[in-house]
């Protein structure tokens, strides 16, 4: 299934900054963990064409979220089917209130921000995680920047466009 | 707070989860693999079933043909490149079946054809690329015939079938039948031995995977008459989607509303939970400020808990000229979204399924008058089965308005008008350059043709709800205000 020894360091070098990002994204640390596992495995499994790729991160990112949503459409359908309900979601006080407000951004800011700075991808690969295109990805990030200000009354948010 | 990545650090500081060890990941991802072959031999088995049926028929229809002159027998389909009408369908004079009506034509710059190579069985040059013989065209085909999704879906296998079987009665193209072989779910061609054409039915998320890893590409096995749902699918040269944009089809919503209606005020509903929805949401950001004069009162995830209160709050009260859904259960929101006043409502989910008809039946007929619902093909209700091509496309479909089993349909004539119009001397090059050269027209959108955008359907058309019943809401095909 590969070079294990690439793989092995690719692994441990991105498996802290993916979980992290998927539980800033999902809110659920069990889910997080879920999609993390369940994207380096395939990683793994086709380790011989997704090491060639431009962008692994971004494949590796786009195969866990597609994991957090249709665990989230699961979810969703059993607490509709069995009227279950839903534990709060548990999420590590990251630093300050402007983590909170990242949580509380729309999802798909909310990811394009997350991916952006928390997984430290580049536009382009942020746009093939979420598969979209750049240019969507640069109007996300911005539309984000300004939710961020409004929420912040920071007229100083940044969000690096590059 | 100057710098977003300044707040990173402290997360890093102590790992959230430990790193599962590698023989962990290694052992998943044997598991992953087992899945995938034990999926593979599912379909294995699934070829087997059909190409005993297949031969069946093929049997059937040679037996049929031995007596020349027999009253119904199907017309062996001859020629290079002209196209010709589908036989009839045998029945009795009068009755419901009709043919489909023959295609537009566009002369493909012939090829070298090998000497003696004519489009006909015994002459078509054989087994002439991976996946075709003299007998046989091998196309893998992904459906969704369980699980969340089916209920709308699964007719979309059906109609590819029926369509295979029309073409094979007929004596299928040049002389090979189409040999379909079905996945419940989704595969890649490289997993199915000897799959020449790729066919993708609706509610498969994988393919962009597919398509955005490279997969696609490295493959090499052209993907024909996708739905369009998603920006991954124009990003192909291996792909040939025929269904309208989401971005494409809420720009023409708002355009027109704008232009016809004089809407100023717009608020989006949309399903955050998938591809189509968010580049929906992100077109509607970006069109509507390029207005003179028009905002944006509300951009709302559907399935967030207070949506039904943020978009009364925003839209209550006639303050939203027009909202847009996309990718929303219509019938969950009619009638609760604070419509009353409202000009209008515009539906670009494209008729997943008649439960928005049910819910303008049974009542709440005031927000149903402001419902206006933009079609990328057009269905089979109304005055539109007065068309031709529409009663054709009725007559296999057991629900005319869902457009994703139409789109399945649309895709698939796509596919067997390009090998046809290919010829005898059937290579995926030679099927590639057909595909990118032509101009296609079941009758059912806007003549598609495939440039470097790989956006071929930038329309949709308009349906009104009367009486709970779809009806033409005039207009006729509106095309996206920014397509080229």
């Amino acid at each position: 299934m590969g070079d294990d020894a690439d793989f092995a360091a690719w692994y441990q070098r991105e498996h802290p900054r993916l979980v992290t990002s998927l539980l800033l994204v999902a809110g659920d640390i069990e889910a997080a963990r879920e999609a993390t596992d369940e994207a380096f495995a395939r990683a793994y499994a086709h380790w011989s064409s997704v090491s060639l790729m431009a962008s692994r991160q971004g494949w590796t990112y786009r195969v866990a979220l597609n994991v957090l949503r249709r665990r989230g459409r699961r979810a969703r359908l059993e607490q509709t089917l069995l009227a279950r309900q839903v534990p709060p979601a548990v999420v590590p006080p990251p630093a300050g209130e402007a983590w909170e407000a990242v949580r509380s951004l729309p999802p798909r800011q909310r990811t394009a921000v997350v991916l952006r700075f928390v997984a430290d991808l580049t536009e382009e690969q942020v746009g093939v995680a979420m598969g979209v295109s750049r240019s969507t990805i640069s109007s996300t990030l911005a539309d984000a920047r300004r939710t961020l200000a409004r929420l912040l009354g920071d007229q100083d948010v940044e969000v690096d466009c590059v | 707070m100057s710098d977003l990545r300044d707040l990173v650090a402290p997360l890093f500081d102590r790992p959230l989860v430990a790193a599962p060890p590698l023989e962990a990941v290694a052992e998943r991802a044997r598991t992953h693999l087992r899945r995938r072959r034990r999926q593979n031999a599912s379909v294995a088995l699934a070829f087997a079933v059909l190409i005993s049926a297949m031969s069946w028929t093929v049997r059937e229809h040679r037996d049929s043909l031995r007596t020349v002159g027999r009253p119904g027998t199907p017309a062996l389909v001859t020629g290079s490149t002209s196209t010709t009408a589908p036989s009839p369908a045998l029945g009795a004079a009068g009755s419901r079946r009709t043919q489909h009506p023959a295609p537009t034509t566009t002369t493909v710059a012939p090829g070298a054809v090998p000497d003696g190579t004519r489009c006909e069985a015994g002459a078509n040059g054989g087994a002439t690329d991976r996946g075709v013989t003299a007998q046989t065209i091998s196309i893998l085909m992904s459906s969704t015939d369980s699980g969340a999704g089916a209920s709308m879906y699964h007719d979309a296998g059906q109609v590819v079938f029926d369509s295979a079987m029309r073409v094979n009665r007929a004596g299928g193209i040049c002389g090979r039948i189409l040999k379909v072989v079905a996945h419940d779910g989704f595969v890649r061609p490289d997993q199915q031995t000897n799959t020449f054409a790729f066919f993708v039915g609706p509610g498969r998320p994988e393919l962009d995977d597919y398509i955005t890893s490279g997969d696609a590409e490295r493959i090499g096995v052209p993907v024909v008459g996708t739905d369009g749902l998603t920006a991954a699918q124009f990003q192909s040269p291996l792909v040939w989607p025929v269904g309208t944009p989401w971005p494409s089809m809420v720009r023409i919503a708002v355009d027109h509303d704008y232009r016809v209606l004089g809407a100023r005020t717009f608020a989006l509903l949309f399903d955050d939970t998938f591809a189509p929805g968010t580049e929906a949401a992100a077109a509607f950001e970006a069109y509507v400020p390029t207005l003179p004069g028009a905002s944006i009162k509300l951009v709302q995830p559907s399935g967030a808990t207070d949506a039904a209160l943020r978009l009364k709050s925003a839209c209550g009260g006639a303050a939203c000229d027009a909202v847009v859904w996309a990718g929303v259960d219509a019938q969950r929101w009619l009638g609760s979204d604070g419509a009353t006043g409202r000009l209008e409502t515009d539906d670009v989910t494209s008729m997943g399924s008649s439960s928005l008809t049910q819910a303008c039946g049974s009542a709440l007929s005031a927000p149903c008058d402001s419902v206006r619902v933009w079609a990328r093909y057009t269905p089979a209700v109304g005055s539109f089965l007065n068309e031709p091509a529409v009663q054709a496309y009725g007559q296999v479909a057991k629900d005319g308005a869902n457009a994703f089993v139409e789109g399945a349909y649309v895709g698939f004539q796509l596919l067997v008008e390009a090998l046809k119009r290919t010829g005898p001397n059937l290579t995926r090059a030679r099927l590639r350059d057909t595909l990118d050269h032509m101009t296609f027209d079941v009758g059912l959108t806007t003549p598609l043709s495939w440039g470097p955008t790989r956006v071929a359907n930038t329309s949709a058309r308009a349906l009104k709800i009367v009486n709970g019943h779809f009806e033409d809401a005039g207009g006729g095909w509106v095309r996206d205000p920014l397509a080229n």
